[in-house]
C-alpha cells in the first residue's frame, strides 16, 4: 500500500508539472477565456480515482495525456507541425497558418517532459515493487526492495544532470539519434522476445 | 553448479516496454528526435548485470540415519554482486523443519553474508542430499534474474526405521485364520539343506560344529541348515498411487513392514516382499541377508502408478507355489480388491490398515471412521504406528 501511495504522489507531481508547463502557453491563455482555470487541474483526479478504485495509479493513458500537455509548448520543434502549417499555407490560407504558428510559440519543454517521464518510471516501479514484495512474502522471504527505488532515483538524477550534455552532442550529429533509435528497437525486440518465453 | 537466466518481473518489463513504445511512437509521429533521449532512462536500467558469485562456509551437518531422526544443518552463504539474493534450502520433501528458516535473502550491496540454520526431522528415505541450495539473484532494478543450484556436502543414507515388535498376539476372538507360528524359538527344525557357516552360540548342537572352519579361523563355527516347518510370510505393501494416500501413510506402512520383517526373520520364517506400485517382488528367503534386501527395497520405495490388483495378478502364481501367509498392508481408502483376490485364491492372508495423516476436518474424520469400521468387519487390524503393532 505504501508503494501505491508513493505512486500516487509521483502521478500527482507529474500532473502538476505538466499542467504548469501547459499554463505557460498562449494556447492555454485562449482556452482559459472559455474554461475556468482550475479545470485543467482536473487531470490530477485520474490517478486519485485509480488509487481509490484499486486500479493502476500512473497508467500509460494518463502518461500520454501529460506528455501531450507538456509537448504543446515545444510543438514548433515537430516536423509534423511544421508540415501541417506549410500545407495550410500552400493551400492559400496564409493568415490562418500564421495565426496557428503564432499560437504555439516555441519554448523548450524537454526538462518538463523529462520530469514527467522520470516520475512515470518511478510510478511504474512503485506499483510493481509492491507486487514483487507481496510475492516475496508469499514465498517466505522477509526483506524489502526499497533500495531499487532509491537507486532508480539516483540513476534518473544522473541522466538528468547529463541531459544537456547528451542533447548538445546529439544536436551536433543526427548519428546519435540514429544510434539511440537502433538501441531502442533492439531492446524492444529483446523485451518482446523475453515476454514471449 | 548450473546457472541459467530466467524471466523475472514480467509485469514490470511489460510496463517498460509500453513506455518505450509510447516514446518511439511519439517521436515518429511528431518527428521530434529529442523525445528519443528520454528512452535513455529506460535503456540504462538494463545495463546493470545480474551476475553474482557465491561461496559456502561454516557447514555443520548432523545427519539422520532413519526416517524421523533429527537433522541439523547450518551454513553461511557469501554472495558478491549488486542486487537481491533469495536463498532457499530445499526441504519440502526431505525435512520437516522444526526450528529455523530455510529461506533467507536481502539486498546485496556488492558483498553480503547470509546464515541458514535449520533443525528438523528427516522425511525421505534413501540416499538423500539435505544440502541442496537454490540461489536466485535479481539485478538491482529487478529486470533480470539469475539462479544457481548449489549442492553442499550434506548427503546421508536414510533407512526405514525398524521398531521393536515386542509381541505379536491375536485378539481374543474367534478367528478364521491364525497367524503363522509365533513360537519363541529362534529357529525351526533344521533340515538337510546347508545355508551358511556362523559363529557358535550357546545351545547349538555339537554335531553342527564345522571343525575344519573352526581350525582355520581359530573360533568355533557351526554349520547352519535351512529350517523346516515354518511358513513363509509375504508382505504386500500398497504403494500404488492414490489421491488420499499421503506420505505419512507410506512411511508408516514401510516402517510397519520393516518391523514385522525383522520380527519374522528373527524367528526363522522365510520372508518375501511385494510393492504394488512398482510390482517389485523379493522372493521368499531366510536370514539377515534377506532382511537387508527387504530393507534396501523399502528404503527406495515410492508411490507409483501400478494398481494393487494388477501387481497381485502378476505375483499370485509365485505366491501359490510357496503358499505363504500374506500380510497385506494398505491404507484406509483402499477398495480391497487385491485383498479379496488373495482371499479368493485360498491364500491365508491378513489385512493391516495403516494410518496416514490424521484429518482435522470433522466430517472427513467421521467418513474415515466409517470406512475403518467396514474394514475391521472384514477382519482388518489397524496400526496407527509401529510402536503399537498388535496383530
Amino acid at each position: 500500500m505504501r508503494y501505491r501511495f508513493l505512486s500516487l504522489v509521483f502521478s500527482i507531481l507529474a500532473g502538476t508539472v505538466a499542467v504548469e508547463t501547459f499554463r505557460e502557453t498562449l494556447f492555454y491563455g485562449i482556452l482559459s477565456m472559455v474554461l475556468p482555470p482550475w479545470i485543467f487541474y482536473g487531470v490530477i483526479a485520474v490517478p486519485v480515482i485509480g488509487f481509490i478504485s484499486e486500479k493502476r495509479v500512473f497508467s500509460t493513458g494518463y502518461y500520454i495525456a501529460l506528455v501531450i500537455l507538456v509537448l504543446i509548448p515545444s510543438i514548433q520543434d515537430s516536423e509534423l507541425f511544421e508540415g501541417v502549417i506549410d500545407a495550410i499555407y500552400y493551400l492559400g490560407y496564409e493568415t490562418l497558418s500564421r495565426s496557428i504558428f503564432d499560437l504555439f510559440p516555441y519554448r523548450d519543454s524537454l526538462d518538463s517532459l523529462f520530469t514527467v517521464t522520470a516520475l512515470h518510471l518511478a510510478g511504474i516501479y512503485s506499483e510493481n515493487l509492491e507486487a514483487f514484495e507481496r510475492r516475496l512474502n508469499a514465498e517466505g522471504y522477509r526483506f524489502t526492495v526499497t533500495p531499487s527505488l532509491f537507486l532508480l532515483m539516483l540513476t534518473v538524477g544522473f541522466v538528468y544532470i547529463n541531459l544537456d550534455r547528451i542533447s548538445s552532442i546529439s544536436a551536433e550529429s543526427n548519428f546519435v539519434y540514429a544510434l539511440i533509435s537502433l538501441l531502442l528497437l533492439s531492446f524492444s525486440i529483446m523485451l518482446i522476445w523475453r515476454l514471449k518465453e | 553448479m548450473s546457472a541459467k537466466k530466467v524471466v523475472a518481473m514480467k509485469s514490470l518489463e511489460r510496463e517498460l516496454l509500453k513506455l518505450l513504445a509510447v516514446l518511439i511512437v511519439l517521436s515518429v509521429i511528431l518527428i521530434m528526435e529529442k523525445i528519443l533521449l528520454l528512452a535513455l532512462m529506460v535503456l540504462i536500467l538494463y545495463l546493470i548485470p545480474s551476475k553474482f558469485h557465491t561461496g559456502v562456509t561454516g557447514l555443520y551437518f548432523n545427519p539422520p540415519s532413519h526416517v524421523g531422526d533429527e537433522v541439523v544443518l547450518g551454513f553461511t552463504v557469501t554472495i558478491a554482486g549488486i542486487g537481491y539474493a533469495r536463498i532457499s534450502l530445499k526441504t519440502d520433501e526431505t525435512v520437516h523443519v522444526v526450528e529455523g528458516n530455510p529461506r533467507t535473502g536481502g539486498f546485496v550491496p556488492l558483498f553480503r553474508r547470509f546464515r541458514i540454520h535449520v533443525r528438523g526431522v528427516a522425511l525421505k528415505r534413501g540416499r538423500v542430499n539435505f544440502g541442496i541450495l537454490n540461489v536466485r539473484f535479481d539485478d538491482v532494478f529487478l529486470l533480470k534474474e539469475s539462479s544457481k543450484e548449489i549442492r553442499l556436502n550434506a548427503e546421508s543414507e536414510v533407512r526405514v526405521r525398524v521398531r521393536k515388535v515386542k509381541k505379536i498376539r491375536a485378539k481374543r476372538r474367534k478367528v478364521r485364520d491364525s497367524y503363522p507360528d509365533i513360537d519363541v524359538s529362534r529357529i525351526g527344525v533344521p533340515g538337510t539343506d546347508f545355508r551358511e557357516i556362523r559363529k557358535y552360540m550357546p545351545g547349538d548342537p555339537v554335531k553342527f560344529i564345522n571343525w575344519k572352519a573352526t581350525a582355520k579361523k581359530n573360533e568355533i563355527l557351526v554349520n547352519e541348515f535351512e529350517v523346516e516347518g515354518k511358513r513363509a510370510v509375504w508382505f504386500v505393501i500398497n504403494t500404488s498411487h492414490h489421491p488420499f494416500a499421503d506420505r505419512y501413510y507410506l512411511e508408516n506402512a514401510l516402517e510397519t513392514a520393516a518391523s514385522l520383517a525383522y520380527y519374522f526373520t528373527r524367528r526363522g520364517h522365510k520372508t518375501a516382499l511385494t510393492l504394488t506400485g512398482t510390482a517389485k517382488t523379493i522372493y521368499p528367503d531366510l536370514g539377515r541377508k534377506q532382511f537387508n534386501r527387504i530393507i534396501k527395497e523399502l528404503t527406495t520405495a515410492e508411490p507409483e502408478s501400478r494398481t494393487p490388483i494388477a501387481t497381485l495378478n502378476e505375483t499370485k502364481k509365485l505366491m501359490m507355489y510357496h503358499m505363504p501367509f500374506v500380510i497385506y498392508i494398505t491404507h484406509i481408502h483402499d477398495d480391497l480388491s487385491a485383498f479379496n483376490e488373495l482371499r479368493k485364491s485360498g491364500l491365508k492372508s491378513k489385512l493391516m490398515i495403516v494410518y496416514g495423516k490424521e484429518s482435522s476436518n470433522t466430517l472427513a474424520g467421521i467418513a474415515m471412521s466409517m470406512m475403518l469400521r467396514h474394514k475391521i468387519r472384514k477382519g482388518a487390524d489397524v496400526v496407527r504406528d509401529t510402536v503399537r503393532v498388535r496383530l
